[in-house]
C-alpha cells in the first residue's frame, strides 16, 4: 500500500513539476533545459537550512522558493537579452555545471547524498504517514493550478500570452517583453523550489544523480506529451510518465536491464509524440483564434483585387 | 615543466574537441538542427568498433566497416529523423527535442545491449614515446594531432574552395534561396549528416584505444561541442574548431590551479563568460535565431 501511496506523493510533485515548466513553456514560449536543478536546489537549500540550523520545514521550503527563484536569475538574465537559442544553450550549460556543484561540495554530502532530512511538519503537525503527506501535496498542486489560473488572468498573463502569439507587437506596444519573460521564469523556478523542497522532506534523501539533465528532459516531455499551454495536459504528462515506467517493476527484472529499458520505453513514446502527435494530449485553445479566423485572409484576398 | 606538459595535454585533447566541435557546427550550420544525436553517433561508432574487433576482424578493416555503418547512420538519422519534422515545418523546439531524446534513446538501448561497464577497445596496448627536449610524447599523441588537424583542414578547405561546399555555405545563408538556384538541399543535408556523422569515427577512435568505451561517453564531449559553438560564433565552422582547442587547453591549464573535480566546471565557466560578454562568439556569427 505505501508503495502505491509514494508513487502518488511522486505524481503529485511532478505534476507540480510539470505545471511550473508549463508557465515557462507554455505560457512563456520560453524552453529551458534546468528545470531540473531548479528542483533539485529546491530540495537540497530546503534540507540544509532544516538540518543546519533546525529550522521548520514549511519555513525552510518557503526559503528555497523565494532562493530558487532569485538563483533563476543568473541563468536568464544574460542570456534572455539574446534570444531564445542561448537562454536553452546556457539552461544546458547551468544545469550540468550545478550538479558538478552539488556532487563536489562538503555540505551537499557529495555524491553519497544528503541523508538525515527532517520531516515535513506543519505548526506542529508531523506528517508521519504517507496518505497525510499525499494529502498535502495534493491541496498543493491544487493551488498551484489556482495560482496558474489567477496568473493567466492578471493583465501579466494577458501580456505573457500576447508575447508568445507575437513578441515583436508587443514589444511596439511599449512592453518591455524581457522583463516579463524574466519574471515568469522566476516563477516557474520558485515553483520548481517548492517541488524540491517537498521531495526532500518526503524522502528525507537527496542525491545530486536524481537531479541531472535526463531528468529536465523528462519534466519537459511530459509537458509536450500532455499539451502544453494548458492546465490538464501537464498533470496528465505527468501520471503517464509517472506510472508507466512504475509498471514495469512488476515484471522482475535486473536493475541493468530494468533502468535502460524504462528509459527506452518513454523515450520511444517521447519519439511518437513527437512525430504524430506534437501538440499533445490535450490541445491548446488558440487564444487568438476568433479574431485570427477571418482578418488576415480578408486583407488578402482585398489587396489581391487591388492588384 | 608541469605547466608545459599540461598546455601539451589540452593541446591533444583540444584537437580531439576541435574535430567534434567542427563537425557539430557543421550540421547545426548547414541544417538548422542543433544535433545532440551526435553524441550518440559518436559512441555508436566506438560500440560498433568494439564488436568489429572483439569479433577477430584487424582494426583496420573494423575501421573501415565502422566508418560506411556511421555514414549510413548519419543518412538515416537525417532522413527519418529530422527531415520529417523540418518538412512538417515543425517548431524549432520540436526539432531539437527529437534530437535531444534520439540521443538519450541511443544511450539506453546501447547500455541495454552492452552493459554500463567500461569496456576496453584493445586490450594491451602500447604506444611508442619520443623525447622532444625533455617531454615525453607518445605516437597516439601525435596521431591525434595529425589526424584531427587534418581533417579539420581538410573539410574547411573543401568548404571554402569545391562548389559543393560553397553550395553549403548558400543553403546556411539562406536555404530558401538556395533552392530557388537550383541547389539540391534534401541532398545537402543527407550529405552533411553523413559527413558530420563520418567525422566522429576518427575522434572516438582515438579517445577510445586509451579511455575505454561506456554508453554515456558522449555526454561530456558533446557538451563541449555545444559550448565551443557557442564560443567560436554561431554559423562559423572553423570558429567553433578554434574554440574547441582552446577548450582542451583551459581545462587542462585549469588544473594547474584548482581541483581536477572542477576541471568539467570550466566549460561552463567559459559559455558563460561568453554568453554575457560577447554573445556573438570569437568569429562573430550572426544573432540568428534557429526557432528554439
Amino acid at each position: 500500500m505505501d508503495y502505491f501511496i509514494n508513487i502518488i506523493v511522486l505524481i503529485n510533485i511532478y505534476i507540480i513539476l510539470a505545471l511550473s515548466f508549463n508557465l515557462l513553456l507554455g505560457y512563456g514560449g520560453l524552453f529551458s533545459l534546468a528545470h531540473a536543478i531548479s528542483y533539485g536546489l529546491g530540495g537540497y537549500i530546503s534540507a540544509l537550512f532544516a538540518i543546519k540550523m533546525g529550522l521548520p520545514p514549511i519555513l525552510t521550503i518557503i526559503i528555497s522558493i523565494v532562493s530558487v527563484a532569485l538563483f533563476s536569475l543568473i541563468l536568464a538574465f544574460p542570456a534572455l537579452r539574446i534570444s531564445g537559442d542561448y537562454l536553452v544553450i546556457a539552461s544546458l550549460g547551468f544545469q550540468i555545471f550545478l550538479v558538478q556543484v552539488l556532487l563536489n561540495l562538503d555540505i551537499t554530502g557529495g555524491p553519497a547524498g544528503l541523508p538525515g532530512i527532517p520531516r515535513m511538519s506543519i505548526f506542529g503537525y508531523q506528517f508521519t504517514s504517507a496518505t497525510s503527506f499525499s494529502i498535502f501535496t495534493f491541496i498543493l498542486v491544487l493551488l498551484v493550478v489556482a495560482f496558474k489560473k489567477w496568473l493567466v488572468r492578471l493583465p501579466f498573463g494577458r501580456v505573457l500570452e500576447a508575447i508568445r502569439e507575437d513578441e515583436e507587437a508587443t514589444r511596439s506596444l511599449g512592453k518591455n517583453t524581457a522583463k516579463y519573460k524574466l519574471v515568469i521564469f522566476m516563477i516557474a523556478s520558485g515553483i520548481a523550489g517548492l517541488a524540491g523542497g517537498l521531495y526532500a522532506h518526503y524522502f528525507q534523501y537527496l542525491n545530486p544523480y536524481d537531479f541531472q539533465m535526463p531528468e529536465s528532459v523528462l519534466i519537459l516531455s511530459m509537458v509536450i506529451i500532455g499539451g502544453s499551454g494548458t492546465i490538464w495536459g501537464p498533470i496528465i504528462g505527468a501520471i503517464l510518465l509517472v506510472a508507466l515506467p512504475e509498471a514495469l517493476r512488476f515484471i522482475s527484472l535486473p536493475t541493468s536491464v530494468a533502468a535502460p529499458l524504462r528509459q527506452i520505453m518513454y523515450t520511444i513514446l517521447v519519439l511518437l509524440f513527437l512525430y504524430f502527435k506534437p501538440q499533445g494530449i490535450i490541445k491548446a485553445k488558440p487564444i487568438i483564434r476568433k479574431y485570427k479566423s477571418a482578418k488576415p485572409q480578408k486583407i488578402i484576398e482585398e489587396k489581391r483585387q487591388a492588384v | 615543466m608541469l605547466l608545459l606538459e599540461l598546455l601539451i595535454n589540452g593541446l591533444i585533447i583540444g584537437s580531439i574537441y576541435a574535430l567534434m566541435a567542427m563537425s557539430f557546427s557543421l550540421v547545426l550550420t548547414v541544417t538548422k538542427v542543433w544535433h545532440f544525436a551526435h553524441a550518440g553517433v559518436y559512441t555508436i561508432g566506438a560500440y560498433s568498433l568494439y564488436l568489429l574487433i572483439s569479433r577477430g576482424l584487424p582494426f583496420w578493416i573494423a575501421l573501415i566497416i565502422t566508418i560506411l555503418i556511421i555514414a549510413a547512420l548519419g543518412f538515416l538519422i537525417e532522413k527519418f529523423a529530422y527531415s520529417p519534422l523540418r518538412n512538417r515545418k515543425s517548431e524549432g523546439l520540436i526539432i531539437f527535442m527529437a534530437a535531444l531524446i534520439l540521443n538519450t534513446l541511443i544511450e539506453n538501448v546501447l547500455a541495454l545491449v552492452f552493459g554500463t561497464d567500461q569496456k576496453t577497445l584493445i586490450s594491451n596496448k602500447t604506444f611508442e614515446s619520443i623525447d622532444v627536449a625533455g617531454i615525453t610524447i607518445t605516437t597516439r599523441e601525435i596521431l591525434v594531432i595529425v589526424v584531427c588537424w587534418g581533417l579539420i583542414f581538410g573539410v574547411l578547405s573543401v568548404i571554402k574552395h569545391t562548389r559543393w561546399g560553397q553550395s553549403l555555405t548558400a543553403i546556411a545563408t539562406n536555404a530558401e534561396m538556395a533552392e530557388n538556384v537550383g541547389i539540391n538541399s534534401k541532398k545537402a543535408y543527407r550529405l552533411v549528416l553523413m559527413l558530420g556523422s563520418v567525422l566522429t569515427v576518427p575522434a572516438v577512435t582515438l579517445i577510445a584505444i586509451q579511455t575505454g568505451i561506456s554508453p554515456s561517453m558522449g555526454q561530456n564531449i558533446i557538451v563541449i561541442a555545444v559550448v565551443a559553438t557557442i564560443m567560436g560564433g554561431l554559423n562559423s565552422i572553423h570558429g567553433a574548431a578554434i574554440a574547441g582547442l582552446i577548450i582542451g587547453v583551459i581545462e587542462n591549464i585549469g588544473v594547474w590551479k584548482l581541483d581536477s573535480e572542477w576541471q568539467s566546471g570550466i566549460a561552463f565557466g567559459i559559455l558563460f563568460l561568453f554568453i554575457v560578454l560577447r554573445p556573438q562568439g570569437l568569429f562573430g556569427g550572426k544573432l540568428k535565431s534557429s526557432g528554439v
